[in-house]
């Protein structure tokens, strides 16, 4: 008799339990698929400034049928076809990121490194690709190492070097020192103490070593923290995003 | 029996996925590319011609003549203290700047294996194209993998003595001893497709020409911070102590150009249709 019950009770509770378990698991389900969640199954956090973003502002899908799309790739490694289309979501690109940060007045333009001359740029810092700098999903401002600026600018010999006494009389001595000193003793974590990367900040270059902004500050603004440059910008990062059909 | 029976399943599998993927039930997905293409070698080649053009219609019209009515050119225009017009060499470095920020993914570099500006030094592959093309004297089109772009150099030839005498004698020229007709550099374009569509060609060129507008202006901002500056409007220096007005320059740019690129243009699009029709 005990046993009876004993398995009775077990069958109710193995049947509780399963309906706990699917109502638990359609709701979160549910609760995952509302649009304004969509953040909540990203791979990390989202980068500074890109809280509000959804999944489709960047990971479109590709255009038609999953048959079409097989179709269009067999004809694509048949040589029939251009172009390569993704069965998923189309590969997030530079234009997506220029949507909203497309600037006139950008110092470091990202399409100028797929000159051939840049090859060392590409191969070292990927310096063609927004993303290299900017990893997505990281929860941070920038990802990549303060000295990415040695890649390019070991050439650094100026005239008038803004650094030295001649165009800075009224500096310290200690703190006199030179564009090519610095790249000799490899101070590359120096460079954008002085120099915003794509110049986008309202700023007066400093003038001398010891209104540096200090690698730790840059550091900081890297993960997240406010602009040490500051906080006046040329151009506001567009809010919306308004892709034209089939970009 | 089995064998055959296997065979069977195989050939009707086979004959599945073959209708699956080749009988179009579905439309077949568009091209990005849609509409008449060119070849982006020949829409390189056009962009290149107009380049041509321009920077002669500058060396000659506006440095070699302006030179001649004491306006002042320098490498050095963009310091404060120094009002002076751009060089040849950096009005295409401004062009290509306006091309870096613009949608339209073309590149444009002038290099050399001797340059006087590092940065503007051959490296790798381009040095190995351009040693080769120093013989030939002949434009190389060729696929950049690394870069993933297609890639046009042309050779830049020594076409006046002001060219040779500036590079001999700078003091940070590797090379001293350039001749006229010498290959001294070359002009490089690039561009990330095999093929263009008419209304792509015509948007890069719309912005190649806004790109000359946007370097001209620039060498008449220098131009007016001279002391005494020369008048600026609808006359050319080989007038007096003139330059022409942006609008003036480049009406003189489209005049030149203009015929020469639509002409060839028309031709691609008649040769494409032939190839098109049965």
């Amino acid at each position: 008799m005990l046993n009876w019950f004993a398995k009775k009770n077990f069958r109710r509770r193995q049947n509780l339990g399963l309906a706990v378990g699917v109502t638990v698991g359609v709701v979160s389900l549910l609760w995952l698929s509302i649009h304004s969640n969509s953040q909540l199954h990203a791979p990390g956090s989202m980068n500074t400034g890109h809280e509000k973003l959804l999944c489709e502002d960047c990971h479109q899908k590709s255009e038609g049928s999953l048959r079409q799309k097989l179709q269009a790739n067999v004809r694509y490694w048949l040589n029939d076809r251009q172009a390569y289309v993704p069965l998923g979501h189309k590969p997030v690109a530079n234009e997506h990121c220029l949507e909203c940060h497309e600037r006139p007045n950008e110092r470091h333009p990202v399409f100028r490194f797929f000159e051939p001359r840049f090859k060392k740029a590409r191969a070292e810092i990927g310096a063609q690709f927004c993303v290299s700098c900017h990893r997505e999903h990281t929860g941070v401002r920038v990802s990549a190492d303060l000295r990415f600026c040695a890649v390019c600018h070991q050439r650094l010999d100026l005239k008038n070097d803004p650094l030295l006494k001649a165009s800075n009389p009224q500096a310290a001595e200690a703190t006199l020192t030179s564009h090519l000193q610095l790249v000799k003793t490899k101070r590359w974590q120096t460079c954008l103490g002085c120099h915003d990367f794509h110049g986008n900040h309202r700023m007066k270059t400093a003038a001398s070593m010891d209104q540096l902004i200090k690698p730790g500050e840059i550091n900081a603004y890297f993960q997240g923290a406010k602009s040490p440059y500051s906080q006046s910008k040329y151009h506001k990062a567009k809010q919306k995003i308004n892709y034209e059909p089939g970009a | 029996m089995n064998q055959a029976l296997k065979l069977f399943v195989y050939c009707l599998l086979l004959a599945v996925v073959l209708v699956y993927l080749f009988v179009s039930a579905p439309p077949p997905l568009a091209e990005n590319i849609q509409g008449k293409t060119l070849p982006s070698r020949l829409a390189l080649e056009l962009l290149q011609q107009e380049n041509a053009h321009v920077r002669e219609l500058y060396t000659k019209e506006i440095v070699g003549e302006g030179k001649k009515r004491k306006i002042n050119f320098s490498e050095d225009w963009k310091l404060a203290e120094i009002h002076a017009g751009l060089l040849p060499a950096q009005f295409l470095r401004e062009t290509a700047r306006y091309l870096e920020r613009s949608k339209v993914h073309l590149g444009l570099f002038l290099g050399s294996d001797y340059a006087i500006n590092q940065a503007n030094q051959f490296e790798g592959e381009q040095k190995v194209v351009f040693e080769k093309m120093k013989y030939t004297r002949e434009a190389v089109y060729f696929y950049y993998p690394d870069a993933q772009r297609y890639t046009y150099m042309f050779p830049d030839v020594a076409v006046v003595n002001a060219c040779v005498d500036c590079h001999n004698d700078h003091e940070n020229s590797p090379k001293n001893d350039w001749r006229l007709n010498d290959v001294m550099g070359a002009t490089t374009w690039t561009y990330p497709q095999e093929r263009i569509t008419v209304d792509a060609f015509l948007q890069m060129l719309t912005v190649l020409r806004q790109g000359f507008r946007v370097a001209y202006e620039q060498f008449l901002g220098e131009i007016e911070k001279m002391p005494v500056p020369p008048k600026i409007g609808d006359h050319w220096p080989r007038e007096g102590y003139y330059v022409p007005s942006a609008d003036q320059f480049m009406q003189e740019v489209r005049n030149r150009s203009s015929v020469s690129t639509l002409n060839r243009l028309m031709l691609s699009m008649i040769e494409s249709d032939k190839e098109e029709q049965p």
